[in-house]
């Protein structure tokens, strides 16, 4: 193709896009809006996955060894937890260093505690965070079973929880993207059909005086493509916007728990070149599919 | 140019509706035709598979020594440019100017700017409107506007014509003009072929070859008055 014609399929895209700037508008609303609830559902899941990461790393398991096992089978059983793909870190507390850490915690009547200076009652112990709690249950069957390993202590129900938790958020959020996606082809492809009825007459036209196929369909498809990209734009600013201003609106909150949401909530900075390149490209997809799925059936030599 | 050998078309499913029933006719390079009938004797079909919009049912339909039925799908853009057409109802695009018009078959066919910029100012001088160029339809006379399409068929250099009823839309006057415009392609070597349902109009232009249709078949192919006007 020449240059010339690539130039004056572009130009086409966008002339019809003036001609018919009202059902084009609408539909750049449409779908921008589309897009703002895939966008706020993605950042919806985003942060609780945040805020449940935040939990599993407070999530921590202890594990009680038995008295009298030796440096090298503490160390053993360190090695062994260590081959564990689902421990994220571990922590070695020796029954002196649990007992410190018991007094410190009484503060002052700490020393209620001396008397157990000579004879110390604690086990060793590890401390270590899973990094899945979905994997919680298997890990701390793994654990029991390594020797020397007396009792391990973790709230299953948490993790049960958290885990029930973060895959309906992960699920709810894939049917509200995959949904809004079919709407949003539903919306290009019936506004480019409109066009295509618009412009039926030059349709004719064409194909009367030899026009390709590919020559007559790629005008569509540029318009298709551009009300997708500018919908694509549109949407991320918006995103932008209500996020920034719920930001806001949790730094003026005096609810009680605005700090730790605050905490946990993703800046959108880190994730705007990523999630803006998703929705350019997402937009310029869907207008692309919409305006193929339209033209094809009415463009046929 | 044109061969039509033992054609016949029939449309639809179970209730099959016959269009063309063994139609021959053979219109030479350079030729100047009518082909007249009344409405639905099969006119618009015999047009449709020359542009291959459809299928012959059976026989052979010739155009520029191809045989249409073969032509691949994918081909198809490319033997249409070598056929220009003229519509009853002009199907000029509103948006655009005379000028635009015209040029916009030369550009969904992918010929060069400048070529462009050369070959619409000839065909408008050719149909007499090169002073209307930035004019819009709107703003011509329904022969004008006729002019326009024609100019538009021409653009890409056509060996053959079609005129799909194109004197139906404006009054008699004019009429005669377009045809004495067609005459004046054909002269420069243009292959014509012109629908009408206007006997009259036919018959003022003697030297013109006749095909007459009726009810899916040729019943006269000739010249007006000529001994061979009735078969």
């Amino acid at each position: 193709m020449r240059s010339s014609s690539f130039g004056y399929l572009i130009k086409e895209g966008l002339r019809s896009i003036r001609q018919n700037r009202v059902i084009s508008f609408a539909a750049i609303g449409v779908l921008a809006t589309c897009l703002l609830l895939v966008g706020a559902s993605y950042l919806f899941s985003l942060n609780l996955n945040s805020m449940i990461g935040y939990f599993e790393s407070q999530n921590e398991v202890l594990i009680y060894l038995d008295d009298d096992l030796g440096e090298s089978n503490i160390q053993r059983i360190s090695d062994q937890l260590s081959e564990n793909s689902n421990i994220r870190s571990i922590t070695f507390i020796s029954k002196d260093q649990g007992l410190r850490d018991w007094m410190d915690e009484l503060g002052d009547d700490g020393t209620l505690l001396d008397w157990l200076v000579d004879d110390n009652p604690l086990q060793d112990s590890y401390c270590v965070v899973l990094r899945d709690l979905s994997r919680m249950e298997e890990t701390l069957a793994e654990i029991r079973a390594i020797r020397g390993v007396d009792t391990v202590s973790a709230s299953a129900e948490v993790s049960r929880a958290v885990t029930a938790l973060k895959t309906g958020v992960n699920t709810t959020s894939l049917a509200i993207v995959a949904i809004l996606a079919v709407v949003s082809l539903l919306i290009i492809s019936n506004t480019i059909r409109l066009t295509v009825y618009n412009r039926r007459r030059e349709i004719s036209i064409m194909k009367y005086v030899g026009a390709t196929d590919s020559f007559i369909r790629l005008p569509f498809l540029t318009e298709g493509i551009l009300i997708g990209f500018i919908a694509g734009t549109l949407g991320f600013f918006l995103l932008w916007g209500s996020y920034e201003l719920l930001l806001h609106y949790l730094t003026e909150g005096t609810f009680d728990y605005a700090g730790v949401l605050l905490g946990s909530m993703v800046p959108f900075q880190t994730i705007a070149p990523r999630l803006y390149a998703c929705y350019a490209g997402g937009g310029c997809l869907i207008g692309g599919i919409g305006s193929s799925f339209a033209v094809g059936k009415y463009v046929r030599v | 140019m044109v061969v039509f050998e033992h054609v016949c078309k029939t449309y639809g499913g179970s209730d099959r509706q016959v269009a063309l029933q063994d139609v021959n006719f053979h219109i030479e390079k350079g030729d100047f035709a009518f082909l007249i009938g009344k409405t639905g004797a099969g006119k618009s079909t015999i047009l449709k598979l020359i542009l291959r919009e459809e299928d012959v049912t059976s026989g052979h339909v010739v155009v520029g020594g191809f045989d249409v039925s073969a032509i691949r799908r994918s081909r198809l853009p490319f033997y249409r440019r070598s056929i220009g057409v003229v519509f009853q109802d002009f199907r000029l695009i509103p948006t655009m100017n005379v000028y635009d018009n015209v040029a916009f078959v030369l550009r969904v066919t992918n010929v060069p700017t400048r070529d462009i910029k050369r070959r619409v100012p000839y065909v408008l001088d050719l149909v007499g409107l090169l002073d209307k160029a930035k004019r819009f339809p709107e703003h011509l006379s329904g022969g004008e506007q006729q002019r326009v399409a024609l100019a538009r068929a021409l653009a890409n250099n056509p060996s053959l014509l079609i005129a799909d009823e194109p004197t139906g839309n404006i009054d008699p006057a004019m009429s005669l003009d377009i045809v004495e415009l067609l005459t004046e392609i054909n002269k420069c070597g243009t292959t014509v072929l012109m629908v009408t349902h206007e006997h009259d109009l036919a018959a003022k232009f003697r030297r013109h070859r006749v095909i007459a249709i009726d009810e899916g078949q040729v019943v006269a192919d000739g010249r007006i008055g000529g001994k061979h006007a009735v078969k």
